[in-house]
């Protein structure tokens, strides 16, 4: 099999602020005894790190929770008369990617289709209290008449683990200490659990075709996945390739041919599997190739001929 | 051509010989949303009954054949003026001389070269370029040939029936292609008047002048 080396990046975004638009328009006014308890509840429930802004729909201006619930009824009678309408609030907060929206409401929004496939309707969760907000449309997400703890599980739903994996996957470094390498039946993955940050860029062989995946396990227990975009890596990320000595490289030619080799440490026959040499002072052994020792290798090594000569590179 | 903008960021251009500023596209859903926003007398049970007659189609996935649904029709005229009011400076509905004499500068007139480009160059990122590229391109593709007039552009022909005043009362010009409403209407001879002051026709809509 042809193993591709790449490089990639996974991002796991945290909720850090939410916005809450509520419609107080003639649709949805009959619904607001249910909506603005709801909203409350929701927001009581939400850890004290994340920020909330609240917005009426069709009107761009934000409000923070305690001015609405200090005006609630003023506001209220304020912005009735107000079209469901998402472009205004839509708008504003266009290019702010950490926040999640939540619209709560009753009735058709008017202009949600003008924001199909748009990042920020992808960070939006319609909440119907008896009518669709989006109609035949599958803009965003939608949920009907949800509990307020159901809104906030869909909200707040931290990831508790990530695992890496892939045919052919293998590791050659990574950026985030978090993480670390698992083998299991002969296959290799990256796993971490309990971080604040998940995101990490990776160095990695994988088989021709083949992508690897990312598995998040979240604190309710539901497993969702995620894409590991290629990234392009400056010249100065790369790791250097450094040339293995003339009877390091012999070494090596034997073990591809799967040939034994004189060790260069205990000067005996080892298997063409062998990459550590035991016979010698140290408990844990040395590499077979001392260049590896010299540089403080660690994590996997890549080999790669060039021209007639081997090199190695590796995460120093 | 001279261009400016109005509150919407939709584009205006000056007609000297009529001596007014006319926009350069019958007002569109996503400008008179604009309007709806704000609180006034229009509630989401009039604007749904509006779309009844011509459903909203995004102005970011309107085709030749649906372009209609990106401008908002069966309006009242008083309803017209309610927006035109809210536009501010002056904006309000042409008088039937005034909407003749764009009509016919406008088809006299060829686009000229880069002017497009420059025309489109003028617009920032929005809802009114996103609008006119597309339409460019659809009309120049239906029109089958590479010379446009501004009256093609501005779909005075070809596009809405649009309310205009005379002598203190409303009526409508225009000649919508036969795809949206069959007819053959000449607007510069002919005037179409509603049976019923009240009836909303769906293919009734309105440009402003100041």
């Amino acid at each position: 099999m042809a193993l591709l080396e790449t490089t990639g990046r996974l991002e796991v975004t945290v909720l850090t602020k939410l916005i809450f638009v509520v419609d107080v328009s003639k649709s949805a006014g009959q619904r607001w005894a249910e909506i603005a308890p709801l909203k409350s509840q929701v927001l009581a429930s939400l850890p004290a790190g994340i920020r909330c802004s609240l917005y009426f729909l069709g009107n761009p201006s934000a409000y923070e929770p305690i001015q609405f619930a200090v005006r609630c009824a003023q506001r209220y009678n304020g912005n009735r008369k107000r079209a469901s309408l998402i472009t205004p609030i839509f708008e504003t907060l266009t290019g702010d990617e950490e926040i999640t929206i939540v619209i709560i409401s009753s009735g058709k929004i008017f202009d949600l289709d003008d924001w199909v496939d748009t990042s920020i309707v992808k960070r939006t969760l319609l909440v119907n209290m008896s009518e669709s907000l989006q109609g035949d449309s599958s803009a965003a997400e939608e949920v009907i008449r949800p509990t307020a703890q159901q809104i906030y599980q869909r909200l707040h739903d931290p990831v508790t683990a990530v695992e890496i994996f892939g045919v052919g996957f293998i590791p050659a470094w990574w950026d985030n200490s978090g993480y670390n390498l698992r083998i299991a039946n002969g296959k290799a993955s990256l796993k971490a659990e309990q971080l604040n940050d998940y995101s990490i860029t990776l160095r990695f062989l994988i088989e021709a075709g083949f992508s690897p995946q990312a598995r998040l396990t979240h604190a309710s227990g539901k497993e969702t996945s995620a894409t590991i975009h290629p990234v392009e890596v400056s010249v100065t990320q790369e790791p250097e390739c450094i040339p293995l000595i003339e009877k390091e490289q012999e070494i090596f030619r034997n073990a591809v041919n799967k040939a034994s080799f004189t060790c260069l440490h205990c000067q005996t026959e080892h298997s063409w599997d062998t990459l550590y040499c035991l016979l010698t002072a140290t408990i844990l052994g040395k590499f077979v190739y001392p260049s590896l020792s010299e540089q403080k290798v660690k994590w996997f090594v890549v080999f790669r001929q060039i021209g007639s000569s081997i090199y190695f590179k590796s995460r120093l | 051509m001279q261009l400016s903008f109005d509150k919407t960021c939709f584009p205006l251009i000056r007609i000297d010989k009529a001596k007014v500023q006319v926009q350069l596209l019958p007002v569109t859903k996503v400008q008179f949303e604009r309007f709806l926003a704000e609180p006034n007398e229009f509630d989401d049970g009039w604007y749904e009954a509006i779309l009844k007659l011509n459903p909203r189609v995004s102005y970011r996935q309107f085709t030749q054949d649906n372009r209609e649904g990106i401008f908002i029709t069966g309006i009242l005229p008083w309803e017209a003026l309610s927006f035109a009011r809210w536009m501010g400076n002056g904006f309000r509905l042409p008088t039937v001389r005034e909407w003749r004499m764009i009509y016919s500068v406008l088809k006299s007139r060829k686009i000229e070269g880069e002017e497009l480009r420059d025309l489109v160059s003028q617009f920032g990122e929005g809802q009114a370029k996103i609008i006119l590229e597309r339409l460019v391109e659809q009309i120049s593709h239906q029109a089958q040939r590479d010379e446009l007039s501004w009256l093609d552009l501005s779909l005075m022909h070809g596009g809405l029936v649009e309310w205009v005043e005379e002598d203190g009362r409303y009526v409508g010009l225009g000649a919508p292609r036969s795809e949206f409403y069959p007819n053959l209407w000449n607007p510069i001879t002919e005037v179409i008047k509603p049976v019923r002051g009240n009836e909303r026709l769906f293919f009734f809509g309105f440009r402003l002048v100041r």
